[in-house]
């Protein structure tokens, strides 16, 4: 399994949402993804990848999108 | 902030934690303080202080940060801590990342950002051991009060309720007035609470004092299961 999959997987299973789904959200777009959810999808993030976030970059991972960004910073490759 | 109250003519204090709104309570007997819930507050320790309480007692509900952030506060500036919780509350909060008061870090907005960070930064990161593990059906004495424990899995696995003499119990995140039982944060259990949970939740005698981990304390009714509905 790749990086970008482990990533996947984990908003997938938190967020009971499809692949394609996930790559689109953003935080508070749906219901499970507010501030509780939030903390779980950091905590399942960790866990997955062996990190611990920064301050700053647990508040800034508004999306998706933005979480792959982060990560990089931490090492996880999301290369192909 | 201080409340003092006084169920059943004992006088507990009931402290709350700035932002995360988390009650801490106290129960100062001569020279022993029985604390449930502890958190950082200088007000609660010059109280101890002030009463010569030398030695606590402290008992977790569970292992979220804001019902754990005072323990090693008080083993600063308090003698003597003995700390108790479930197997899997110790388990949790052994490790020092997981006391991090991430709640905190989605409550940043524009206006409040530098005092939201500031009190985020002033909880250390730092490991939290507890002395004894406590089990479901434990009974003990504490100053000739009896405390009974029961385990209450869900919103987290380390979740426990306390009994005080038979007419008071500490509730930790359950039960809170007018707010639904979460069971979405890490270690969370929607099984583990409609199967072991809510039955013990129900089976609490109305008129028994609730003291919830949030909110403030009341009377038993049922009025208490509409709001733990799940979310």
């Amino acid at each position: 399994m790749t990086d970008l999959e482990k990533y996947t997987n984990v908003f997938t299973e938190l967020f009971a949402k499809s692949a394609d789904e996930v790559k689109k959200l953003h935080y508070q777009d749906i219901l499970e993804w507010d501030s509780v959810g939030h903390m779980t999808l950091i905590s399942s993030l960790e866990e997955a990848f062996d990190i611990m976030m920064e301050t700053d970059d647990i508040i800034d991972f508004e999306s998706y999108e933005k979480g792959i960004e982060i990560l990089k910073k931490y090492g996880v490759s999301f290369d192909a | 902030m201080a409340y003092r109250l006084m169920p059943e003519k004992r006088w507990f204090s009931r402290y709350v934690l700035p932002f995360m709104a988390s009650n801490m309570y106290v129960l100062a007997e001569g020279e022993d303080a029985l604390v449930i819930d502890p958190q950082p507050s200088e007000e609660a320790c010059a109280a101890l202080q002030r009463t010569a309480a030398g030695r606590i007692l402290v008992l977790l509900t569970h292992e979220h940060f804001d019902h754990t952030s005072g323990v090693n506060f008080f083993r600063r500036h308090i003698p003597s801590v003995r700390v108790l919780a479930h197997a899997e509350t110790a388990h949790h909060i052994e490790t020092a990342r997981n006391n991090r008061p991430l709640a905190l870090l989605k409550m940043v907005a524009e206006e409040n950002r530098a005092e939201i960070m500031e009190a985020y930064r002033s909880y250390p990161m730092e490991s939290i051991s507890v002395d004894a593990h406590l089990a479901d059906g434990q009974e003990f004495l504490w100053h000739g009060h009896v405390i009974d424990v029961v385990e209450v899995p869900g919103h987290s696995p380390g979740s426990l309720l306390f009994s005080f003499d038979d007419g008071m119990v500490f509730t930790g995140d359950y039960l809170i007035p007018r707010t639904a039982v979460i069971l979405r944060y890490p270690g969370g259990s929607e099984e583990a609470y409609e199967r072991i949970t809510l039955p013990k939740l129900k089976a609490i005698p109305n008129g028994r004092l609730i003291l919830p981990g949030h909110g403030a304390p009341y009377r038993f009714d049922g009025r208490a299961m509409d709001w733990n509905q799940r979310r």
